[in-house]
């Protein structure tokens, strides 16, 4: 549904995109991951038809991103990384604007005000009044309600409280059951996580790392961080084929097989366990072995 | 030609036509108003006691004694550049620098609207509120006249006043922008777009202050129109608006075509 082939858009400021390569199947979530200006952006621009590319070509459904944006438009849902609306206008009056610029207002009402109640959108009050996490609740509801067969999401959550990012994510993983070919670029590895099948790793305009293995790596290994209450057995669990670290005094960071987790639960039952926590950070460790120094720079 | 777009410019932009268009409809007014058909002494009482260099430089020197004549040189000399200039300013800034320049423009790009279609209505709502503003002073000027003086005004010389103004106000609009269309960044689009207007209307002004400053006047589009000339049919009227309609083509479709070309500096 999207394929990007050896795209390079580079800015006068050195920055952009070089030789990226990727395909996005229908009826699939792909992340993508980076820190700011890592490119991520710049992917979408390119996408949207913003900006054209020195090399290489980008296509969704097969038409040409740059040479046909507006036919593309017609099926594309598109939130902005950075929030940008037409401040003086009440937001009923710019959803009904912007159906009226897609040339579709009747047939899909009923999803917008479905929308706007998922996420309670305040929908009277004039835009520039809105608090950043409403304008974000608008973006989604602007993206979503034409019912687009493909998605570009930028930094879809940002604002959003965890309340709404759960209901955000939920959104998406229904999309994508109803067979929605979707993008998104973000920061927030939880999010990319519960949603995406494949993700490529982002670094300086390059991609470093793209297979569903990241994700794969992520589903298979399941990792918990236990404390316990006295020194646990750990011959038992070592019988059973776990993984361990000890991480402090009777405080473990254990790891077992997706389909193994029922077991693990049995084991632990005849120990004192005073924390359990699901560890969710795999997909973290990955990005961090691209960006380790930086980030903990920052 | 996208109509909800049209729609959404006039809506916005609405206020800022009736300001100029009561503005100018109010000056015309008085104008006519002021005419006296027995002579012009009180009006030129009244510049007499103003240096004469600025009176040059305003375009009221020579003042014709008849009613058309009298507004084609205290209307048509002065303010006809100076307030729809502002206006076209204005405008032109709003149309599509403003929105490319806070990302807003990324919503209108995002509906399945080509950047020919949006810059084309955005142009075309600029002409459209140019020839609105001209067709309200056409009837306000015959309007007034036939009130206060039936029969003077000489209707066929007032349209083509009219007609070659709103010509003129179109080239300046498109100047402006053109420059809307070029640049990424506000203060840019204003430094050219302003700029550009600004100093035609300088150069017309000097150019009429002193004979050793005649020269900046080839300079100005301005002088391109002149009032005094239509009225005593010396100005090629055909020539004249051909010259403007060309240029407002050519403006419009580098407006276009730049903008159809360039990147789009959306933080998208």
């Amino acid at each position: 549904m999207i394929a990007v082939k050896d795209a390079t858009l580079k800015y006068s400021n050195g920055k952009g995109i070089f030789d990226l390569n990727f395909k996005v199947q229908k009826g699939e979530v792909f992340g993508c991951m980076g820190p700011e200006s890592a490119g991520k952006t710049t992917t979408i621009s390119m996408l949207m038809g913003f900006s054209r590319l020195n090399k290489g070509v980008a296509t969704i459904a097969g038409l040409n991103c740059a040479k046909k944006a507006a036919t593309i438009k017609k099926n594309l849902g598109y939130i902005p990384g950075e929030l940008a609306f037409f401040e003086n206008m009440r937001v009923n009056e710019f959803l009904n604007f912007m159906a009226h610029m897609r040339g579709k207002t009747q047939k899909n009402q009923k999803i917008r005000e479905a929308l706007i109640e998922r996420f309670e959108l305040e929908t009277r009050g004039k835009i520039e009044r809105l608090s950043i996490e409403m304008k974000q609740k608008l973006a989604i509801v602007t993206a979503f309600m034409h019912d687009p067969e493909v998605l570009l999401l930028d930094e879809p959550t940002s604002n959003l409280d965890p309340r709404m990012q759960t209901r955000f994510v939920d959104l998406i993983l229904e999309e994508k059951k109803r067979g929605k070919t979707i993008l998104i670029a973000s920061q927030k590895f939880g999010e990319i996580e519960r949603t995406c099948d494949r993700v490529a790793v982002i670094k300086e305009g390059h991609i470093v790392e793209q297979n569903e293995a990241i994700k794969l790596k992520s589903a298979e290994t399941k990792s918990y961080l236990v404390k316990f209450g006295a020194p646990p057995n750990l011959e038992e669990l070592k019988r059973y084929g776990f993984g361990f670290k000890k991480l402090a005094e009777n405080n473990y960071e254990i790891t077992a097989a997706g389909d193994h987790i029922d077991l693990l639960v049995k084991v632990l039952s005849k120990e004192k366990v005073i924390v359990f926590n699901s560890n969710a950070q795999t997909l973290e460790e990955i990005f961090l072995k691209y960006y380790g120094k930086e980030m903990q720079k920052a | 030609m996208s109509l909800p777009l049209l729609l959404k410019d006039l809506k916005n932009n609405i206020i800022l036509l009736l300001v100029f268009v009561v503005m100018m409809s109010i000056y015309l007014s008085v104008i006519i108003f002021m005419y006296d058909p027995s002579g012009i002494g009180a009006f030129m009482d009244m510049m007499s006691l103003l240096p004469v260099s600025l009176v040059n430089a305003l375009g009221f020197s020579t003042v014709d004694a008849g009613l058309t004549g009298f507004i084609a040189s205290l209307y048509y000399g002065f303010l006809i550049y100076l307030f729809p200039m502002v206006y076209c300013i204005i405008l032109g800034n709003r149309l599509v620098v403003k929105w490319v320049d806070d990302g807003s423009f990324a919503c209108l790009l995002s509906t399945p609207n080509s950047r020919i279609k949006i810059i084309f209505t955005q142009g075309l709502y600029m002409l459209l509120s140019i020839m609105f503003l001209f067709i309200i002073l056409y009837i306000v000027g015959i309007g007034v006249s036939a009130s206060l003086f039936k029969g003077v005004l000489d209707v066929l010389i007032f349209s083509k006043l009219n007609l070659s103004a709103c010509l003129m106000t179109m080239t300046i609009g498109m100047i402006c922008f053109f420059f809307s269309c070029v640049f990424n960044n506000t203060n840019l689009s204003l430094l050219f777009g302003a700029g550009i207007p600004i100093l035609f209307f300088l150069f017309d002004m000097f150019g009429g202050m002193a004979q050793s400053l005649a020269f900046l006047k080839k300079y100005s589009l301005y002088s391109l129109f002149n009032g005094l000339a239509i009225i005593k049919g010396e100005a090629n009227i055909t020539m004249i608006s051909t010259v403007f309609a060309v240029t407002i083509l050519l403006l419009f479709a580098g407006s276009i075509a730049i903008f159809q070309y360039k990147r789009l500096p959306i933080q998208g």
